[in-house]
Formats: C-alpha cells, structure tokens, sequence
C-alpha cells in the first residue's frame, strides 16, 4: 500500500511539472472528510470556520467533503463504525474557544480506515476576525499529513484594489477567499498593488493623490509610506524580479507608454521598449534576463517577449485578436482574450494557458469577462478577476486539477490584485 | 477502499514527529508529543480590519445620464480677459485612441478657446476609456487619447509644454448603466485649466 501511495503522489508531483498534461481525478480516490465541531462557545463563528475548512479542502483537489448526522464531543471516544458505515475516511474534530478576542481552535484527524488519531493540533491567534487564516493553516496541516503537492499559498495574503466610486478605490489585504478583509489604503484613487517582496511586508502601488500618477511603496506593518518615482499620464508596477532589487514599470514621462526596468538601489530607469503604440504590463521570465508584455504593434493588444539589453522582440501568443494582459510561469504563458471584437451583446474575456515550447493551448475559464491572471509561485494555481452579471469575483483556477472556484466580492468592483 | 489510507497514517506518523513547515506571517509552529502547538505571534497590520459582511449592493451606483448629444456635456473654463468659454470633451470608437473627423474638429474648437487661457495656466487633459478592460492595457489606452488630443493642439499653436497628461483608465466613468450609449460616452478626453 505505501509503495501505491508513493507512485500515486510521485505521478501527482511529476504531473504537476507540466502544466500542459490535462489530469481528470477519479473521486473515488479523494478521502472522503467529515468535519465536525465538537464544541464552540460560538455558534455562528464556528459555522464560518467550519465552511471555510470545507472550502480549502475542496480547493485543494486532494479530498473531497461531506456532512453526515454524527457528531461527537472533543474528548469523548470516536465510534469509526459509524463513519465508516457513511464512507467518511478522514474525520476532523474541532473545539473551538473564544475568550473576548482572542480564537483557539483544538483539532483532532482521524483516520478512520487505520481506526487512529492522526493528528493532534492547537492553532490560536489574539484576533479572532482572523479565523480564516487559522482555517487555512488547519487544511494545510492536513494536506501536509498526506505529503499531497504544497497548497501552502492558501494562507498567503492576497492584495487588491477595488473601485468604490468615480476616481475612487481601496486598497485591501484578505485571503484567497475574500472572506478576511482589511482596508490599508482608503481614499482617493490608489490602485495596482503588488507585492514588492516574498515576505509580503510592503507593496507597491500608484496614488494620484497629487494629480500625477506616483509609484509609492508602503509597508504593511508600519504604515510607512515612500515615494519611488512618477510620471506623467500614467506609472504601473507590473513586476518585481525575483531579489526584490528590480521593477517593472510601465510609465510614459515623454506621453508614450513603454516599459522601464527601475533599479530600486541605484534609482535608475532603463527604457526597455521604444515602440511608439502601446507597450504596457511586463513580467520577468527566465531568472529576469526576460521580459513578456502586451504591445498593440500588431493593431490589436497580443503577448511579446524582449531579453533585456538586446534587440528584437519576439511574438509569443497566434491565437485571438485581443490578448491584454497576461502572467508568465517559466514557460507557461495564461493571457486573457477578448472573445468579441466589438462593444455590442456580450462582450466576453476568456483565459487561456499556452506553452512556449509546443502549440498547447487550453482554454481556462468558459463565462463572463475573465481579466488579469497571476499564477502562484508554484505555477500550480491562477488567480484572476472575473466579472459575471455585474458582479466582482476572485477567481481561482487549480491548473492540473481542471477546477476554478470564485469567490464574490460584496460591493464595489475589483480593479487589480497580486499574491 | 480497503485500507486506503494505511500508509497515509504512516506518512502522518512522520509527519508527526518530524514537525511540519509554518508560514513566516502570522504564526510559528511548535511542537510537544503528538500535540503541535501554533502560537499566533502576529504583526499587526496597518490599516481597518473587519470580515467582508456588506450587503451585496454595489456602491458604484448606476448613473443614467439623460443625454447621449456630445455637447451636453461641453466644459466652461476661465480666459484670460476674465470671461468664461467652452471647451469641448472628445470622445473615441471602441478600442480606437485615433481622432475621427468630427472629433478632429472640436479640438481644433477647443484649441482656439485655449489661445484664448493665461498662457501661465496648465491644460490638463484626461484620457478615459470603457469598462472592458481591468489592466494596464486599458490606461494605457486613455493614455494615447490623451495624447493624440494633445498632439491635434500642439498643431493648432498650443505650446505643448503647457499640456499635462493622465490617464484615468476606467476608474471615472460619466456612466456606468450597461449600455453601448454609456459605454460611449466614457471613451473620452476632459479637458481642464489647472491656474
């Protein structure tokens, strides 16, 4: 059984890799998990928890979930005929206090086909409106149990900009599910924030707090604010090479938008393209000697790449007449297409994976206007914006388990974001 | 079935007793037996935190405007000799930044109202575009209307050091009803005296 086991997650980890092999997971080999809470001096908080533990497990494409009428308290003896009887592999058991702010959540998993406790766990912080991390960190500890390919990223913060108003936006942290949230820039317009290191400590974003854009950096923790650079008509930072050192930014000092490479240290700005349409949204690839960016040089919006310091540019993406944005990881390329070439019925926006080594392509998302794709660090996942009958939504597409989950955003429409 | 998970409690008994890795925000991980204790040490974030609980209803609200003329929406601004004139705002096709005929015209329109501006005073021309589009693309895009309104008034005697350009993108609209008369109304240039 272990040597099965271990082929099946080598096979998962080596299907991973290549982001282009389609897998279609049977069911039935998902363990089956029940999550139960066993006790909680708060009824509907422990609700949420529940429904986000629920969540991530589902996201995760390695369980599958379901509630059975079995409930047990936190001490007391499992029956694992019971849940055996209703096809439950794992059992997760939560006790759950609150005292005033603070949040401690007791777990216990079991494994009810060994009849074993697995996993004795206690997860606390002093914020309880934080709970939705404690739930991630709870899903990540399960799925690091089973040595299951990484979903550490579901406990990142994610950062983004909603529009609340004309020339008006927000800026926000919250998990992956929208479900935490917490404004760190409110009025005036503020928007594309990016993260300007792994740590996710300070981000970058454009104020035109003074009338012209400026690219400010703030850090989370302190609330420090600097200023790096402006320009006038417009200043984006689309990319943060891998050391944190170098940026991306599109910007236009002479009224043209092209690409720069800022040195954050030397506070030197490098021109990058000098096409006189539009060059914006460049993304580093291949360890930052490279930079992939949408350019009109074609009469409509498509995918390039130009390696820094030398001549030539080379056209990425033969598919679609209108490719306006895109995110890179090694050599997989998601862009979003528009599907419609014209402003009239539906207009609709589509993402699509491609490989820069063969002619894979595959579609990603099938409704609604699908914008601004980022892949995760570990290329695995990508998160976008996607707006479906008037509604904002954070998008999440599994790449090598053919599943996307959106998460709705209550008000306002989402402008950008960054993991 | 059987037995699935057999090696998925050997693979838990490990993990167990070798520890699992913590994220470097928000929490560290100890261990004690079977029992993994996660101690929140927390930084405290900058900012106003709260749980997503709003209504549901969108806070842009939806902005009918009662005309679909041009001019209904031309802008006074102050000249020089203390009198007051129109300039007109400029609008563009669907993903176009280039200057029809007839828009070509209201610069130059706008260009002898702006001959008539304290040449000491800053024209600040503002590119915006529709609502389809969510990425740089699109900024960019009110960027090049922006700038070939400014490059039609350079021709017509406009110094172009007085013109200073920015980009909105999509974040003003003058309408935000779903309609082709709306979505059109948003693809311009405004014109503004900066003393």
């Amino acid at each position: 059984m272990r040597i099965i086991l271990l082929t099946i997650i080598f096979i998962t980890n080596m299907l991973a890799i290549d982001a282009t092999m389609e897998i279609i997971k049977k069911n039935q080999t998902l363990p089956m998990v029940y999550v139960d809470i066993a006790s909680s001096t708060d009824i509907k908080l422990s609700k949420k928890i529940k429904k986000v533990i629920d969540q991530d497990l589902l996201v995760s494409g390695h369980f599958l979930t379901k509630d059975i009428d079995y409930h047990q308290d936190f001490n007391d003896n499992i029956n694992y005929v019971t849940l055996q009887k209703n096809d439950i592999d794992l059992f997760l058991n939560i006790d759950i206090i609150t005292v005033n702010e603070k949040l401690l959540l007791n777990i216990k998993l079991y494994d009810i086909n060994a009849n074993k406790l697995i996993l004795n766990k206690v997860f606390n912080t002093t914020s309880k409106v934080r709970y939705p991390f404690l739930a991630h960190k709870i899903a990540i500890s399960i799925n690091d149990i089973f040595d299951a390919p990484s979903i550490d990223w579901m406990d990142k913060f994610v950062i983004f900009s909603k529009y609340t108003g004309a020339k008006k936006s927000e800026i926000i942290i919250a998990d992956y599910t929208l479900t935490y949230q917490k404004i760190i820039i409110k009025g005036g317009l503020n928007i594309f924030p990016k993260w300007a290191n792994s740590n996710q400590d300070s981000f970058y974003f454009t104020s035109y707090a003074s009338g012209i854009p400026v690219l400010k950096k703030q850090n989370i923790y302190t609330g420090k604010k600097e200023i790096i650079t402006k320009s006038e008509g417009m200043i984006v930072c689309s990319d943060v090479s891998s050391d944190g050192t170098k940026l991306l930014l599109t910007m236009a000092p002479n009224s043209q938008p092209d690409i720069y490479l800022y040195n954050i240290n030397e506070k030197i700005k490098t021109r990058l393209t000098k096409y006189k349409g539009i060059d914006v949204g460049g993304s580093f690839v291949e360890n930052d000697t490279k930079v992939v960016f949408v350019s009109d040089r074609l009469k409509y919006p498509n995918i390039f790449a130009k390696t820094i310091g030398k001549r030539g540019i080379e056209r990425l993406v033969y598919h679609g007449k209108n490719n306006s944005a895109c995110t890179t990881y090694k050599n997989y390329i998601v862009y979003s297409s528009r599907e419609t070439n014209n402003e009239f019925g539906s207009n609709s926006f589509n993402l699509y994976l491609i490989s820069t080594t063969s002619d894979f392509i595959r579609r990603l998302t099938t409704t609604g206007l699908n914008q601004f794709p980022k892949f995760s660090s570990d290329g695995e996942t990508v998160l976008f914006i996607k707006r479906y009958e008037g509604k904002s939504y954070l998008g999440l597409t599994r790449l090598n388990y053919n599943k996307s989950f959106i998460f709705p955003l209550k008000s306002g429409k989402l402008q950008s974001i960054d993991w | 079935m059987i037995n699935k998970l057999g090696l998925y409690t050997f693979l838990a008994t490990v993990v167990l007793f070798t520890g699992c890795s913590q994220k470097n925000v928000g929490f560290e991980g100890q261990q004690k037996g079977t029992e993994i204790k996660v101690n929140a040490t927390e930084k405290v974030i900058a900012g106003t935190e709260y749980e997503a609980t709003a209504n549901g209803e969108d806070s842009i609200k939806a902005n009918i405007l009662s005309s679909t003329d041009f001019d209904y929406y031309n802008e006074e601004i102050s000249l020089a000799d203390g009198t007051k004139g129109t300039v007109k705002q400029i609008f563009f096709g669907f993903d176009k930044f280039n200057l029809t005929s007839e828009m070509l015209e209201r610069v130059k329109s706008n260009g002898v109202v702006f001959s008539k501006t304290k040449v000491s005073d800053k024209i600040k021309l503002e590119g915006n575009c529709d609502e389809w589009g969510t990425d740089e693309y699109n900024y960019a895009l009110g960027l090049k209307r922006a700038k070939s309104v400014k490059d039609a008034l350079v021709i017509e005697g406009i110094n172009s050091d007085r013109i200073v350009l920015v980009s909105f993108g999509e974040s003003n609209p003058l309408c935000t009803a779903k309609t082709k008369d709306c979505w059109k109304l948003n693809r311009r240039v405004e014109n503004k005296i900066l003393p």
